[in-house]
C-alpha cells in the first residue's frame, strides 16, 4: 500500500467519525471555553499530583495486597495564603476534587530491594523495577509472540522494554521494565492476575527479590479538599494551593511518581520539593532558547489526614514556595465563601477569563489580550515583545502563549511592537472598563480593531495616532 | 492519491480555505466548519474531547471578533491556525502531565494499532509542525500554498516539512512513500 492511499483512507475514516457530530450551541461553546481557560493556565502540577495520589495505595512490608488510602481524620482546614507574590491575582477558590481527573488506567509498581520506608526516607528508588498496567484501547495488538495464547506486542521505548497483550479477552495489559530480560517479562506476564483494583503479578511469577511498592486503581477521583489558585496575566502562569484529605501515603507515592522530589522542611513538617521543565514538542515559531516551560511543586503533610501541595508554573525558586507556605492560614466559612464569590464574579464578567487586578487606576481603562495566533514574517517569535502605545506607555510581554495588559486613559489607541511586526489601530479604552483584543501577527497589514462600538462606550475622546 | 488543491467550493469555485464568508453570519460559518475543525483537532491530538474543546475554543474566539475575522480572506484558515497552535500547546501540557504522573511510557506503539487509526497515531508522533502540515494535506486536501497560508509560513518551508513527514510516515507505517501530488 502507498502512503497516499493509507492517508486518504485514514482521512476518510476520520471524517466519518465526525460527520454525525451534533453541533454544540454557541452559548455552550462559550461557557465551555471559559471553564477550560480557567483551568488551562493554573499550575497543572497540583492536579497532576492529585491524580498521582488519587486512588493510589501503598503496600506495606512487601506484601502483595493493595491497602486502602488513609482516610481523613477530621475536617480539613481551608488554607489561604497571606502572602501572594507580586503580579499574581486570585483566579478561583473551590472545593476539590472537581478539577482532578479520573484515572483511566491502573498500574502497580514492583521494585527490587526498595521498601516503602526507604522511599519515604528519600533513598533513591531502585532502578530495577517493573510495572504492570491496564490499557484501555479496544484493538488487540498484532503480535510476534503470545502470552497465555493471546497475541502480544513487544516494543522498546525510551529504554523501557514492554510487552502488551489482550488479557482475559476484555482489556489490554502491559508489563514494562528496564532491566529485565524478555524471558523474565514473559514469565511475569504469564502470571498476571486480576482483582477488584486492577491487575497484578501472581506471587509465584515474581522475580526473586521483587515486591509490590505501590498501586493505583483505575476510575477513582481525587480525595476531598480545597484548592485556591492565582493567575499571573503577564506570564500567563498560575500557582495553586491545594489542601486534601490525604494521609502520608501520598508523600511516598510522590517519591515514586516524581523522581526528582527532594526532602525539605515546611512549617516544621517534612516535605518534598521538585522543579522540572517541559520540553515542548517542536513548538512552531519559537526560538530554541524559549522552548522550556518550568513547573515546581512543594508538598507536605500539615497534620494527620491533611496534605498540602503548592504548585507554581514558571521559574519560581524554593524560597517563594516557602514564603507562601509560611503565610498559609485557615479561614472560616464566611471568608472562604467571599473568596469563592469574588473569583466567580470575576470570571463571569465575560471580558476576560481572569480576575482583573490590581485595581484599574482612577479614570483609566484596561486593555488586555493575547499575542497570536500567527507568527511574524521571520517565522520566529522573540522571547519578549515591547508594545508601545501612543500614550508612550510600554508593555513588555512574553511571547510564549503571551498575554499583554495595560491601563490607559480613555480613547482610541494604536499600538506597534518594538520589532514592528505587531500593529493594530482602533483599540478602544473606556474609563473603568476592560477591553480584550488579541493582537495577531499580520494576516494583512495593520489590524483594525475598531469593530462595533461597545455598549458602554464613553463619549468620544481624542483619537491618538502612532507617532 | 491526494488531489491536493483540486477541491473547490461548490458555490464559489474558490478553494475551500478561501470560502467567501464576509457576508455570511457567524452561525453559517460555525455550522459549516465546526465538524471539520473537530476532525482536524482530533487528527492532531488523538482525543475527541480535546478536539471538540479546541474547535469550540477557536470558534468562540472567531465569534468574539467576527466583525474582523469575517473580512479576512480566509476565516477558515484563521480558525485552523488557532486550532493548530492550541493543539500544540495542549500537547505540551499533556506531555508534562504524563511525565509527572508516570515514569514509564504507556503510549501505544504504532504497530499495536490497526487500521486508519494507526496512520493518525504515526502522524501524531511527528514533530508538531510536520503533523500539522501532513494533516492539512491529507484531511483537508490543501495545496502547499494553502497550508502555508493557514500556518503562516513560507511555501518552501511547507514542502520541507511535508517531505520529511512523508519519509518518516512511510518508514513507520511500512508503506511505499511514493510521490506527493
Amino acid at each position: 500500500m502507498s502512503l497516499d492511499r493509507a492517508g486518504l483512507a485514514a482521512a476518510q475514516w476520520l471524517r466519518e467519525q465526525t460527520n454525525d457530530l451534533a453541533l454544540p450551541s454557541l452559548d455552550r461553546a462559550a461557557s465551555r471555553n471559559r471553564r477550560r481557560r480557567m483551568l488551562q493556565a493554573t499550575a497543572i502540577t497540583v492536579v497532576a499530583l492529585v491524580v498521582a495520589g488519587a486512588g493510589y495505595a501503598l503496600a506495606g512490608g512487601g506484601g502483595h495486597r493493595v491497602l486502602p488510602v488513609s482516610g481523613t481524620t477530621g475536617p480539613l482546614d481551608r488554607l489561604v495564603p497571606g502572602y501572594v507574590p507580586a503580579g499574581w491575582v486570585l483566579n478561583s477558590a473551590d472545593a476539590s476534587p472537581q478539577p482532578t481527573a479520573v484515572i483511566s488506567t491502573a498500574q502497580r509498581l514492583y521494585a527490587k530491594g526498595t521498601s516503602a520506608q526507604e522511599v519515604a526516607a528519600g533513598i533513591d528508588i531502585s532502578s530495577e523495577r517493573f510495572e504492570i498496567g491496564m490499557i484501555p484501547p479496544p484493538n488487540a495488538p498484532a503480535g510476534r509472540s503470545a502470552i497465555n495464547g493471546h497475541a502480544a506486542t513487544w516494543y522498546t521505548s525510551v529504554g523501557v522494554r514492554s510487552v502488551q497483550w489482550m488479557f482475559e479477552s476484555r482489556l489490554q495489559v502491559a508489563v514494562h521494565a528496564r532491566g529485565l530480560s524478555d524471558a523474565k517479562l514473559a514469565e511475569i506476564a504469564s502470571g498476571v492476575v486480576s482483582d477488584r483494583d486492577g491487575v497484578g503479578a501472581a506471587g509465584g511469577h515474581l522475580p526473586a527479590g521483587y515486591h509490590l511498592i505501590a498501586g493505583v486503581a483505575g476510575g477513582r477521583i481525587g480525595p476531598p479538599g480545597t484548592v485556591i489558585d492565582y493567575q499571573n496575566d503577564t506570564t500567563n502562569t498560575g500557582f495553586a494551593v491545594e489542601t486534601s484529605a490525604e494521609g502520608p501515603d501520598v508523600l511516598l507515592l510522590g517519591r515514586w511518581a516524581f523522581p526528582h522530589l527532594r526532602p525539605v522542611t515546611v512549617r516544621g513538617h517534612p516535605g518534598l520539593f521538585d522543579q522540572f521543565s517541559d520540553s515542548p514538542l517542536d513548538p512552531p515559531n519559537q526560538a530554541p532558547n524559549n522552548r522550556r516551560v518550568e513547573f515546581g511543586q512543594l508538598i507536605w503533610q500539615e497534620k494527620p489526614g491533611e496534605t498540602v501541595a503548592i504548585a507554581f508554573g514558571g521559574s519560581v525558586g524554593l524560597q517563594t514556595f516557602i514564603d507562601v507556605a509560611d503565610s498559609l492560614h485557615p479561614v472560616d466559612d464566611a471568608t472562604w465563601n467571599a473568596l469563592h464569590t469574588k473569583a466567580t464574579e470575576c470570571r463571569q464578567q465575560g471580558t476576560t477569563s481572569y480576575c482583573p487586578s490590581p485595581a484599574i487606576p482612577q479614570g483609566e481603562g484596561r486593555l488586555s489580550g493575547r499575542l497570536g495566533p500567527g507568527a511574524p514574517p521571520s517565522g520566529t517569535v522573540p522571547n519578549s515583545i515591547v508594545l508601545t502605545f501612543t500614550s508612550g506607555r510600554q508593555v513588555t510581554t512574553t511571547a510564549v502563549a503571551g498575554m499583554y495588559q495595560v491601563d490607559l486613559p480613555p480613547g482610541v489607541w494604536s499600538v506597534r511592537s518594538a520589532d514592528g511586526n505587531l500593529c493594530a489601530t482602533g483599540l478602544q479604552v473606556t474609563a473603568g472598563g476592560t477591553q480584550q483584543d488579541d493582537l495577531t501577527y499580520p494576516l494583512a497589514g495593520c489590524q483594525d480593531l475598531s469593530g462595533p462600538p461597545t455598549p458602554q462606550a464613553p463619549p468620544p475622546t481624542a483619537v491618538h495616532s502612532v507617532g | 492519491m491526494v488531489e491536493a488543491g483540486s477541491s473547490t467550493s461548490p458555490s464559489t469555485g474558490a478553494p475551500p480555505y478561501l470560502d467567501s464568508v464576509a457576508e455570511a453570519p457567524f452561525e453559517v460559518f460555525f455550522a459549516r466548519e465546526y465538524r471539520k475543525l473537530v476532525a482536524f483537532g482530533r487528527a492532531l491530538t488523538g482525543d475527541q474531547g480535546a478536539a471538540e474543546d479546541l474547535a469550540q475554543d477557536a470558534m468562540w474566539a472567531a465569534q468574539r471578533r467576527w466583525a474582523r475575522v469575517a473580512t479576512l480572506d480566509s476565516p477558515s484558515a484563521w480558525v485552523r491556525r488557532a486550532v493548530a497552535n492550541r493543539a500544540a500547546s495542549r500537547l505540551r501540557r499533556v506531555a508534562a502531565e504524563a511525565r509527572a504522573v508516570a515514569r514509564l511510557p504507556r503510549q501505544m506503539p504504532v504497530d499495536a494499532v490497526d487500521g486508519p487509526e494507526a496512520f493518525w497515531v504515526a502522524v501524531r508522533s511527528l514533530p508538531a509542525r510536520q503533523a500539522q502540515v501532513v494533516t492539512l494535506r491529507f484531511l483537508e486536501e490543501y495545496t502547499t500554498a494553502e497550508i502555508a497560508s493557514v500556518l503562516g509560513c513560507a511555501e518552501p518551508t511547507v514542502r520541507v516539512h511535508l517531505a520529511r513527514a512523508r519519509a518518516t510516515l512511510a518508514r513507520s507505517l511500512g508503506v511505499e512513500e511514493g510521490d506527493d501530488l
